[in-house]
């Protein structure tokens, strides 16, 4: 059956040894897996136009862990190299497959996987990967089944955004 | 981050200038900055590797400790692991000295063993915990100090206090607003963490579209009830308990424990079991894993193959309903310029009948499943059941167990080291 399947097992070492002791790692124990970026000849990037459309859909059989999608736009400045957007997908478990609409104005930005203060909407017109990424800190095996990635155009859907866009740090 | 201890450094190297030039203005009492000669960067205490004033002094060789004011908490914990103790030790700091001396490294060790005495989801813990800081000194008075990252190292420190908050999840409350604005003012990193968190954590705290009751039921039973309702993804499905769990001790005639058995059926899944073919054998499959936060529940399904297309027959007899058709013959197909479902092939699986979750993964009690379920489905007693069961958790003893006895292990040595934990 043509669908992808993305399994594993999750470790997570024990109380004291959280983390490996190398001096620059705080967190550990998440995994993932990303779409291979599009080239074109002589290695040139190649972006998705996904303009016509204003949600995501996906089919899916998770396990019940919650994951987290990142769309990957590889901006032209390198100041914004590590800049990626990011929502949620919560699955229901099971045996039936469910189908996920996430509108691409719920996602929102992160640098180095720190959310930003100034947030924008994601820009449509130059998608370079997508992927999904597991951090919950549930220790075991995972399972993701992935029937397809979609693109909707949710003509109910009218939000733009769904953060502010004003300046935050005012006055406490 | 790295830019602070740039400039933190920087600000060294400026004073060590200073003082050999004799600048009386930085010395003076009126300067708020306190400042020392030594390097301004990692370790300011000296004593990391020598036996703490404050220790035993009736000879007991305490280890030297690595970890600055370990030893306070590793006492702690030989009276028990809990908030209680925990809260004992960070009074214990606040009540030493009232300057507050070394209360960086105090604060990050504490942060350390929180998830050792259990507190790391407490919020009255984390707002003791800012309470260590001293009030009222890391207030910038000036837009120079401000620039500057007043105290860099502190606001380090808070900002490190309110991350851990923030990977459990937990809401800061007024009292951490009021004492962070005490201790760091208003326009500080940590106040700025703060008010992130405040925007971003109340966003997020609905958007579970299945969410779990906080704490999770412990009853296996009713952990099971949740869990069947939230796959079975239909509303008018009923759980039906078949059997619930007797422990060996109850009844000495019985000789071994008789698991729970919970089992889920919806509606529709009744209405295809009934019209599935008895010649046809069924399947109990499992079992198949399912997470719940942090717990692993483990459910068996009961299915049939996916039938060839040859073989797939629906046959509707239109007399069966004389006040409304049961087929419609319309032509009211959207354009082609207008569709707008995916042009993709479904996963084609074979009809599911039934779902359960039972306390043994064995074929005899899953057996008993299939007995109650010919209550409600009489074509189970003419249809052939196949087991089809995959080494489940009881059976992976060696794989999940052995890390569940490491974790064991560890817990033990935990123990060994820190003494016990309090529930």
């Amino acid at each position: 059956m043509p669908c992808s399947l993305f399994k594993g097992w999750r470790k997570q070492a024990t109380l004291t040894t959280f983390v490996p002791r190398d001096g620059e790692t705080k967190y550990s124990g998440y995994c993932g897996f990303k779409a291979k970026p599009r080239l074109g000849v002589f290695n040139r990037k190649k972006y998705y136009d996904w303009t016509n459309f204003n949600s995501l859909h996906l089919r899916v059989r998770g396990d019940g862990r919650p994951w987290m999608i990142n769309i990957f736009t590889d901006p032209y400045f390198s100041h914004q190299k590590d800049d990626m957007y990011h929502y949620f997908m919560f699955t229901r478990g099971g045996p039936y497959w469910e189908e996920i609409t996430i509108p691409f104005s719920k996602f929102f930005l992160c640098s180095q996987g720190r959310v930003q203060d100034r947030q924008f909407p994601l820009w449509l017109d130059k998608i370079n990967t997508i992927g999904f990424t597991l951090g919950d800190q549930a220790h075991g095996p995972f399972q993701l089944e992935i029937d397809f990635i979609g693109l909707l155009m949710d003509r109910a859907h009218t939000e733009e955004f769904a953060y502010e866009q004003y300046e935050r740090n005012t006055k406490f | 981050m790295n830019s602070m201890w740039l400039l933190a450094a920087a600000r060294g190297t400026l004073w060590r200038a200073a003082l050999g030039r004799d600048y009386t203005w930085l010395q003076s009492p009126g300067c708020v900055q306190a400042f020392w000669t030594g390097p301004l960067r990692g370790c300011s205490s000296g004593s990391k590797l020598t036996l703490r004033p404050g220790d035993d002094g009736d000879g007991e060789q305490i280890p030297r400790e690595l970890v600055p004011f370990e030893n306070m908490f590793r006492q702690a914990a030989q009276q028990g692991r809990s908030k209680a103790t925990w809260c004992q030790v960070v009074e214990a700091f606040q009540n030493r000295d009232v300057r507050r001396r070394e209360h960086v490294e105090f604060i990050y060790t504490a942060l350390r063993h929180m998830v050792i005495f259990g507190v790391e989801r407490d919020l009255d813990a984390y707002n003791c915990l800012l309470d260590v800081f001293p009030q009222g000194v890391f207030v910038p008075q000036n837009y120079i100090q401000r620039m500057f990252h007043h105290y860099p190292r502190q606001q380090l420190c808070g900002i490190q206090v309110l991350e851990q908050m923030e990977t459990y999840g937990i809401m800061p409350d007024q009292k951490t607003r009021f004492l962070l604005l005490k201790i760091f003012g208003e326009q500080s990193h940590p106040a700025y963490k703060y008010q992130r968190i405040m925007y971003w954590f109340p966003k997020f705290k609905h958007i579970n579209p299945y969410p779990l009751p906080d704490p999770l039921p412990r009853d296996p039973v009713d952990l099971a009830r949740h869990s069947l309702t939230r796959i079975a993804a239909d509303a008018s499905a009923r759980v039906t308990i078949y059997q619930m769990p007797l422990p060996e001790q109850e009844d000495p005639g019985i000789d071994h424990a008789q698991p729970y058995i919970v089992g889920i059926q919806s509606p529709d899944q009744q209405e295809l079991l009934a019209r599935h073919n008895p010649a046809q054998p069924v399947l109990v499959e499992g079992p198949f894993r399912l997470w719940l936060k942090t717990t692993c529940v483990y459910y068996y399904i009961l299915h049939a193959e996916l039938l060839p297309k040859e073989q797939q027959e629906e046959v509707i007899d239109l007399e069966q309903s004389f006040y409304y058709p049961l087929q419609l013959d319309l032509d009211l197909d959207r354009g082609i310029w207008d569709k707008e479902t995916f042009d993709v092939e479904k996963v084609e699986e074979g009809p599911l009948f039934a779902m359960c979750m039972v306390g043994a993964g064995d074929q005899a009690t899953l057996a008993k499943w299939i007995v109650g379920l010919q209550e409600t489905n009489p074509i189970l007693s003419q249809t052939s059941v196949i087991f089809h069961l995959r080494p489940g958790p009881q059976e992976l003893q060696l794989a999940p167990s052995a890390a569940k006895s490491r974790e064991e292990e560890e817990e033990e040595e935990a123990q060994a080291r820190w003494g016990t934990r309090e529930a």
